[in-house]
């Protein structure tokens, strides 16, 4: 078969050229292809190798497919199409169309490149947009401003709002009324503590929500009117007739400094205390007053002046003078602590004493032994030790003339037996008789009947032990007396009674009458004699009985129900009363370290220590080897007593 | 007369770089004094060493924030781009410990501490972009070996075209991985992609696997077009690996700045308020 294979090209002016080929097929099919040995041999890669086959028969001419390679007749994709000069064929790019039949073959078709060649731009390999990075909507500006209005959102939106949600405010809040915490639906109320600058501190917290509570206005500072609306009972540190330069009253914040965390706003710096006490009469106007010595801190901390009972009649006071030795104090008792104390720490409780001296010498262990030695004391302790140590046995004989000796009752010997608490060791010691308040600070009176009745009885007839004397004002002294002796005369038989009545009386013996008369003033006379006793006379055996003599100090006087009066005792409660001591924080010290009530031998002695004792612990601020300790651990800048804190009145803002 | 390259941080010769370290050893004498004072109230932003510390902070962040618009202006000016640049990254760092000291390092849930957040966010994205242009643009250079990218993607069309070439007489396989590898090969796109510096489905890798393949078992005539298909598409492979890092480095220069500028803003925001509410909830 002769076949005419036509190339047609478009010229750029429009019209075409053509190039023809001959070629001779064995048999009936022209193929189509890339492949070199394809009769129509088209190049562009779209084409298949082997793609299509044209098969001229007798009455037409067929297209078909090589395995399925795409070819569109007419505009649609077919495996096998019967085609004519009129049938548009589209393999890969090209356009291949028949001839007619004539000139001398057989078939022959005409193949044109349709497609146009692929634009050579660079965009179909430069993704457009995608060279730089720009980021879309993560980009700079769009994220720029997104980012500003959430910041303005967080940090002025949210706080104004809970602001302006504040005003105004609830009733009673300027009285100091607490505000009520937010419930869940005023989520955006407090929310103005954003705003806040530090934590505020542990008492001020239930604040948080309410920053109006103390910053009133906007753009103002806070006032001290702020604070003194619930602070309303702060007394001032001087009092007002005493003027001191340089001391302006700028209000609390001056030295209260708040929202620097849960410690608290009250100051503790000394460097606040020692700018003006550090020179203070520099800064006083007028002369200096007792106490300006100036002090910096504790290391530079003048001697202790401590105030003492000078007339405990009246109990007036006096505060020792700078750079003198510490006064006496007249406390209207004596009292030698020498001989109530045990020196030294380890305790040996009384019942153990007991025991211990039960067991005979030789029997001893070396520990009882040992203890039995602390046991062997001097002094009251040790004549305490025996006493409780004869209760409930019987009394020793007594040698002729020798009154015997004393016995306790059995309420007596048992709180004797019980007296061993102390601090921390159970010994007859400073606890025996100083027991702590509540808090632990201080102490609680010593009383008569509670701490010294046991060892120092109120009896007066030894034939009658259990009686005592009232321990109170001497009227009540005198009129137990009497009645004590008038009672006992009065319950005696009446002699007159044994004689018949009808029996005649010797002359100038006295009548029953008389003699009644003449025994009850006997009896009022021992009542007086008694009571001069007591308040005259000191005794031997104090173990026995106690006078008042003995502890007291008996002035006369011209009562007319007792001829004696017994001077108030009046211990001063605190020695310093312008500083604070915890002795709950102390308790680890034995109460000898500072207290020298060993070597006491009278109740005039003021058993503080030098200031010496307490520096030995004690340093300043920077102190690095001594507990820190700055003004405020003893001293308060608020003191009790003095006319209330009011600042100058501030212009209404 | 050529001028040497001189590095915007060694500029004048370290002219801002003595600036900072002298700005922040008085910061810092300022601050260590003040405390060995044992000021009362303790150290913060509130002390006479505090508001001056956060005046100058605030100020120098302004300035700081006004690089930008200097960056944008063209024209000589008084002092040059690259002279902004060096005073930016040097003051830029000593501002660190300005803001830092102006805190007292007192720090709470709050706006204050929030805004010296995100100073602190906007300085260490400050300092990843002064690496980043301290190490890249070399590389960006040797990478380049003197074509530019578009340079590149024409040479890579070049190789299409050879590729299509040598695959006219090779079989119907040959030809469909030749024409994905010329039609669907993509350099750039999306952000990731661009950092990434590689496509996992490239056109051009899988038809070179493919061709590998096939070549070894190629018929004797086709084998010769068949390698050299194979060595076509592994040269335009190298040629579009160096395109893409290119774009690696190029969206590296830029990647910090959606970091370091967004951030700006709001910090310019939050130390407002910040300023703001100190004064409206004074003490």
């Amino acid at each position: 078969m002769r076949c005419l294979v036509r190339h047609l090209t478009r010229t750029r002016a429009g019209g075409t050229a053509h190039k023809d080929t001959i070629v001779d097929v064995a048999g009936n099919r022209l193929q189509i292809g890339r492949g070199t040995d394809n009769e129509v041999y088209l190049t562009d890669l779209r084409v298949a190798y082997r793609h299509a086959d044209l098969v001229f028969r007798d009455f037409d001419v067929v297209l078909e497919a090589v395995e399925g390679a795409p070819i569109l007749v007419d505009g649609r994709p077919v495996d096998r199409a019967s085609v004519t000069t009129d049938s548009a064929i589209e393999i890969g790019p090209y356009a291949v169309r028949l001839l007619p039949p004539g000139r001398g073959v057989d078939l022959g078709v005409t193949v044109e490149l349709a497609a146009a060649p692929q634009p050579e731009d660079l965009d179909r390999l430069l993704v457009p947009g995608g060279q730089r990075l720009r980021g879309g909507w993560l980009g700079r500006r769009p994220m720029g401003w997104a980012l500003a209005l959430v910041a303005l959102l967080l940090t002025f939106g949210l706080p104004l709002n809970a602001y302006l949600q504040s005003k105004p405010r609830p009733p009673g809040f300027n009285e100091g009324a607490l505000p009520a915490p937010p419930g869940p639906a005023d989520w955006g109320a407090g929310l103005d503590r954003l705003w806040s600058s530090g934590e505020l501190s542990a008492s001020h917290k239930y604040l948080a929500t309410r920053c109006d509570g103390c910053h009133e206005v906007g753009f103002t500072r806070v006032r001290a009117e702020a604070c003194l609306t619930c602070h309303d009972e702060l007394p001032h540190h001087f009092p007002e007739t005493l003027q001191v330069t340089g001391f302006e009253p700028a209000g609390c914040t001056g030295c209260h400094r708040e929202h620097e965390g849960p410690a608290g706003s009250v100051p503790v710096r000394e460097a606040l205390c020692a700018d003006c006490h550090g020179n203070l009469n520099a800064r006083l106007v007028e002369a200096a007053v007792s106490g300006s010595q100036p002090v910096k801190d504790f290391v530079t901390h003048p001697p202790f002046r401590p105030t003492v009972v000078t007339d405990p009649a009246t109990g007036g006071t006096s505060r020792s003078r700078e750079g003198e030795p510490v006064p006496g104090e007249r406390s209207g008792l004596a009292f030698p602590h020498d001989i109530h104390v045990v020196g030294g720490a380890d305790g040996v409780t009384l019942e153990r004493c007991l025991a211990v001296k039960r067991v005979a010498p030789e029997r001893r262990t070396a520990s009882e032994r040992r203890e039995a030695g602390r046991c062997d004391v001097k002094g009251a302790v040790g004549a305490a030790l025996r006493l409780a140590a004869s209760c409930g046995e019987p009394p020793p004989a007594a040698p002729a003339g020798r009154p015997s000796p004393p016995r306790l009752s059995g309420e007596a010997c048992q709180s004797l037996r019980e007296r061993t608490v102390d601090w921390r060791a159970d010994t007859f010691s400073c606890g025996n008789c100083h027991r702590p308040d509540g808090g632990g600070a201080s102490f609680l009176p010593v009383t008569m009947a509670e701490h010294c009745a046991d060892c120092h009885s109120l009896r007066f007839d030894r034939d009658d032990p259990s009686r005592l004397l009232p321990h109170g004002h001497p009227d009540q002294v005198a009129a137990a007396a009497m009645d004590y002796f008038m009672a006992q005369e009065l319950r005696r038989p009446s002699p007159g009674q044994t004689v018949a009545p009808d029996v005649r009386r010797r002359a100038g013996s006295p009548s029953p009458q008389e003699q009644q008369v003449a025994r009850l003033n006997a009896a009022a006379s021992s009542a007086g004699g008694l009571v001069q006793e007591v308040f005259t006379k000191g005794v031997t055996d104090i173990f026995a009985r106690t006078t008042c003599r003995e502890c007291h100090e008996i002035t006369p006087s011209a009562s007319s129900t007792a001829p004696f009066a017994v001077t108030p005792v009046r211990v001063a409660t605190r020695w310093l009363p312008r500083a604070r001591f915890d002795h709950a924080a102390h308790r680890q010290s034995d109460c000898g370290t500072c207290h020298a009530a060993a070597t006491s031998a009278t109740s005039a002695d003021v058993l503080l220590p030098p200031i010496a004792t307490c520096q030995s612990c004690h340093g300043g601020e920077t102190s690095t080897a001594s507990i820190p300790s700055t003004c405020t651990m003893c001293h308060d800048y608020h003191r009790a007593g003095l006319p209330l804190f009011r600042p100058a009145a501030a212009p209404p803002s | 007369m050529t001028i040497a390259h001189e590095s915007f941080l060694v500029h004048g010769r370290y002219r801002y770089l003595k600036s900072a370290c002298l700005l922040a050893a008085l910061t810092l004498a300022a601050y260590i004094a003040h405390g060995a004072m044992r000021p009362a109230s303790g150290q913060n932003g509130g002390t006479w060493v505090g508001y001056p510390l956060g005046t100058i902070g605030a100020l120098l962040i302004v300035w700081l924030a006004l690089f930008g618009v200097r960056k944008r202006r063209y024209g000589p000016g008084a002092y040059s781009l690259k002279g902004w640049l060096s005073a930016h990254v040097y003051l830029g760092l000593a501002l660190t410990l300005v803001a830092t000291l102006h805190t007292g390092f007192q720090f709470g849930a709050n706006i204050h501490t929030a805004a010296f957040v995100l100073m602190l966010l906007v300085i260490a994205s400050g300092v990843v972009g002064l690496v980043t242009y301290a190490r890249v643009p070399g590389r960006m250079t040797r990478n380049r070996a003197g074509q530019t990218v578009p340079a590149m993607a024409r040479e890579i069309q070049e190789l299409d075209r050879q590729c299509v070439e040598l695959a006219r007489p090779l079989g119907d396989a040959f030809a469909a991985l030749v024409l994905r590898s010329r039609d669907h090969t993509r350099i750039g796109g999306s952000g990731w992609r661009q950092l990434t510096g590689r496509d996992p489905r490239c056109a051009t890798g899988r038809a070179l696997r493919q061709a590998k393949t096939l070549a070894q078992t190629a018929p004797d005539d086709q084998r010769a077009s068949a390698s050299g298909l194979v060595l076509l598409l592994e040269r335009k492979a190298a040629l579009l690996r160096r395109a893409r890092h290119d774009l690696r480095y190029k969206a590296l220069l830029d990647v910090w700045l959606l970091v370091h500028v967004p951030l700006t803003m709001a910090l310019l925001v939050a130390l407002t308020a910040h300023i703001v509410s100190v004064f409206f909830y004074w003490a």
